[in-house]
């Protein structure tokens, strides 16, 4: 665990249970935590220089304070933002997307357990890569290597069939519509891996037949804990950035306004519109792995309701 | 994905991905551009689902022919897309059905039932607040399992075409 993490935390109205929440997971974890009641003390804090790495939690009710954050180029600092409106609409009048790695959709803080631990966690020096760290414990994870494009239509059918057959075979359940919606979520993330990632497959015509070299392959798994299905995909390219992802999350509608480089823009959209919680795992020029979280709700509204998050660890 | 082309339909059934190839579309959009007499249906009920190289595909090839379409039992996850990209709407094309999630309280049942535009499903700007009636199937209620002013966006955001075709 690396000793010079620091999570500090500030916010634009008291939030008392969340800051005590923050600091019981900070001290489970032995990273120091400041919680900062002004943004005067804030200020002060930020511009100490023996900091070393340091988690901002705040909400969106300061967004300038995290611009001003990101012009004093801070390269130590990562922002973790509170969100209370639709993500995609903050983004889009967001701009300060280098320094902010981490959007949580609002809720309860009784229910922020699970996503505040996995980010300090990793934030302060833990290796929460695979899928297995996210679902929970116990569950049984599947997977695949994709080096073909047959590869890839049956890793989408595999994951397909595995989330219809959750449901009673002889009973109108919602998995069925799940069911389409992860093969809609895990064919836009082996897409993503396979072509946009690939410095060598991004030109190719994509309709055609493809095979990958050994060193190109790209693996994927997924599992369900009875609360949350989860599904990673995981290339050998670490070539993600925060600020890519964060520009296409945002609410552009236009075809030509998403397809208009090739970092695939509309994919990326599709990936954040299909799943509850995204994480990107960057290790650059290396590996890249992406989990998605979905948490099944028995009607499909409350699914549609359900609060959504992002984290890039890079 | 494959495209059959009978006399006032287009039935499009598989997968909308990489593998629907930009020319096998156009051919078909040709095809229907000879026989059309204003807006020609396109029937996606039997299509899986679409990947986003399938979509641009398919959104590129319309919007270079010029063809204007009328979706007929659009499923639930293209009415997804709808909501999500502005460009479905070119060519001033337009939905006249589409699949919608209901459910049943008493059973906890899903069902996926088909609303039309203009009949079940008002045209309007704000759909905040109109209560859509349960629905009697075999014998069982089912409500509405989705937020309207979000599911009916695609309506509501365009609302010019639809007011134009639904008086």
């Amino acid at each position: 665990m690396t000793q010079q993490a620091t999570v500090i935390t500030h916010f634009s109205s008291p939030t008392w249970p969340l800051v005590n929440k923050l600091s019981a997971i900070c001290k489970c974890l032995d990273v120091k935590m400041i919680h900062c009641s002004t943004t005067e003390k804030c200020r002060t804090i930020i511009a100490d220089k023996k900091l070393g790495r340091v988690l901002f939690f705040t909400d969106e009710g300061m967004a300038d304070l995290v611009l001003e954050m990101e012009k004093m180029r801070l390269p130590q600092f990562e922002v973790a933002m509170l969100v209370l409106s639709h993500i995609p609409s903050l983004l889009e009048k967001m701009t300060a997307l280098k320094i902010v790695k981490y959007l949580i959709g609002l809720e309860s803080p009784e229910d922020y357990g699970r996503d505040l631990s996995i980010l300090i966690k990793k934030f302060s020096g833990g290796n929460i890569l695979d899928l297995d760290k996210y679902l929970a414990f116990g569950s049984k994870i599947h997977s695949r290597t994709i080096k073909t494009h047959q590869d890839k239509r049956g890793a989408i059918s595999a994951v397909s069939d595995y989330v219809a057959n959750l449901g009673d075979p002889g009973y109108d359940h919602p998995y069925g519509e799940y069911s389409t919606r992860m093969s809609e979520l895990v064919d836009e993330l082996l897409l993503n891996a396979v072509f946009d990632a690939n410095p060598r497959m991004q030109n190719v015509d994509r309709s055609k037949p493809f095979k990958l070299d050994d060193k190109e392959l790209v693996h994927i798994s997924w599992g369900y804990d009875g609360e949350f299905f989860g599904v990673s995909v995981r290339d050998p390219f670490g070539k993600f950035q925060s600020e890519t992802i964060l520009k296409y999350l945002g609410q552009r509608r236009n075809l030509e306004d998403l397809v208009a480089d090739k970092s695939g823009g509309l994919g990326l959209k599709f990936i954040f519109e299909k799943a509850h919680q995204v994480i990107a795992n960057v290790q650059s020029e290396q590996v890249t792995e992406v989990i998605a979280l979905v948490k099944f709700a028995s009607r499909l509204r409350e699914f549609e309701e359900q609060k959504k998050s992002f984290y890039f660890f890079g | 994905m494959k495209m059959e082309l009978l006399s006032n339909v287009l039935v499009c059934e598989g997968i909308l991905d990489e593998h629907t190839e930009a020319t096998d579309v156009q051919k078909t959009l040709q095809a229907i551009q000879k026989i059309a007499k204003g807006a020609f249906d396109v029937d996606f009920s039997k299509v899986k689902y679409a990947n986003s190289t399938g979509i641009v595909t398919w959104l590129k090839t319309l919007k270079a022919s010029g063809v204007t379409i009328r979706y007929i039992n659009a499923p639930v996850w293209l009415v997804g897309q709808f909501n999500m990209i502005r460009d479905f709407f070119e060519n001033g094309s337009y939905v006249e059905s589409f699949c919608a999630p209901y459910y049943c309280t008493s059973t906890q049942e899903s069902r996926a039932l088909t609303l039309r535009v203009g009949k079940e499903v008002p045209v309007t700007d704000n759909y905040k607040g109109i209560k859509f009636p349960n629905v009697a199937v075999e014998g069982k209620t089912f409500e509405i399992d989705f937020v309207p002013e979000r599911y009916f966006s695609f309506i509501s955001e365009n609302l010019k075409i639809f007011k134009e075709k639904y008086p």
